[in-house]
C-alpha cells in the first residue's frame, strides 16, 4: 500500500507528507515498510512536524478534488474529508474590491484604480 | 639458483607495490589520459574562495538537492535527495531532504509551471517551504513541472 501521513495543525488544518518512492528498497522492505520508514525520518527531522499528531493513510483515500484544499479536515471516521463549513479565505484584495462596489463617483474609481496600478 | 627464485620474489614484491590501489599516492605534474577518465564519486574538499577560479568544483558550489513534481498530485517525477514532499496547503509545499545540507544559507530556486508568483517562505537544513500564488496573489497549486533547486554544500 502507497502511504502518506497527515499531520493535524492545531487549528484543524491538514498537512499531508508524500514520501518518494524512489528510495523504495524493494530487496530488503516491503512499501508500506518504506512509506513509514521515510516518514519517520523526515517527521522527526523537522521540529514543527515532529508535534504534531499524526496518522498514516492510505493514499487513495485523500480528496481528488483540492479546489477547497484549506478545507480539508480530519475524523476519524471518515479520514480526510472536505468540510462544508469552513469558508473559503478572503480575496487578498478584498479591502479594494469592497471600495470599488461602494464608489460612486469617477474620482472614487480613479483614485482606487491609481492605487492598484502603483 | 636459490638466490635466482629470491630475486624473482623481490621483483614480484616491487611490481605489486607499484600495482596496489590501497595505498595513497602523491601524482604532481600534468598526466595525460588517451580517452577522457570517468570518476564514480569524488570527494571534493575545496570550498570557493572569494574569487573563484574558473573550470574548478568547490564542495559549496553545488546543486545539493533538486526536485520535479506534480503540484497537483504531489508525485515525484525525479529528484535527487529530496526523500518526501509536505503538502502544507494550496500551492504550498516542503521538499524534505534524505541528507541534511550543511548550513540554512543555502541558495534555493523555484519554478512553478501555472503560477505566476512564487517565493520561499523557510529554509531549514531538512527542507525547504514554497508557496505559490496566482496573478490575484492568491495561493494556488502548481501544476506538473513544478521544480525546486538548492544550491550549497552537503
Amino acid at each position: 500500500m502507497h502511504m502518506c501521513r497527515v499531520f493535524r495543525n492545531p487549528d484543524g488544518t491538514l498537512r499531508i507528507m508524500h514520501p518518494n518512492l524512489r528510495y523504495w528498497n524493494k530487496d530488503s522492505e516491503s512499501l508500506e515498510e518504506c512509506c513509514k520508514r521515510i516518514c519517520d525520518k523526515d517527521t522527526f527531522k523537522d521540529s514543527e512536524l515532529a508535534e504534531l499528531p499524526f496518522v498514516d493513510v492510505e493514499i487513495t483515500s485523500l480528496p481528488t478534488d483540492r479546489s477547497r484544499r484549506h478545507a480539508w479536515r480530519w475524523a476519524d471516521n471518515p479520514g480526510v474529508y472536505v468540510d462544508e463549513t469552513v469558508p473559503d479565505p478572503p480575496h487578498p484584495k478584498q479591502d479594494q474590491l469592497d471600495r470599488i462596489e461602494k464608489a460612486r463617483t469617477v474620482d472614487e474609481i480613479k483614485s482606487i484604480l491609481k492605487e492598484m496600478v502603483k | 639458483m636459490r638466490r635466482f627464485v629470491r630475486r624473482i620474489g623481490d621483483i614480484g614484491k616491487v611490481i605489486a607495490a607499484a600495482v596496489s590501489t590501497s595505498a595513497n599516492e602523491t601524482i604532481t605534474g600534468a598526466w595525460t589520459f588517451s580517452t577522457a577518465p570517468s570518476i564514480a564519486s569524488p570527494i571534493i574538499t575545496g570550498t570557493a574562495p572569494a574569487t573563484p577560479v574558473a573550470g574548478r568544483l568547490y564542495r559549496d558550489a553545488q546543486v545539493v538537492a533538486w526536485v520535479n513534481f506534480n503540484g497537483g498530485t504531489n508525485a515525484i517525477t525525479d529528484d535527487v535527495n529530496v526523500s518526501s514532499i509536505t503538502d502544507n496547503g494550496t500551492g504550498d509545499y516542503s521538499p524534505n531532504f534524505a541528507t541534511n545540507i550543511t548550513a540554512v544559507g543555502y541558495c534555493c530556486l523555484t519554478l512553478g509551471s501555472t503560477a505566476i508568483t512564487m517565493r520561499i517562505a523557510s529554509l531549514s537544513v531538512s527542507s525547504c517551504r514554497v508557496q505559490f500564488f496566482n496573478e490575484a496573489a492568491t495561493p494556488t497549486d502548481s501544476a506538473a513541472d513544478t521544480c525546486v533547486c538548492c544550491i550549497g554544500e552537503l
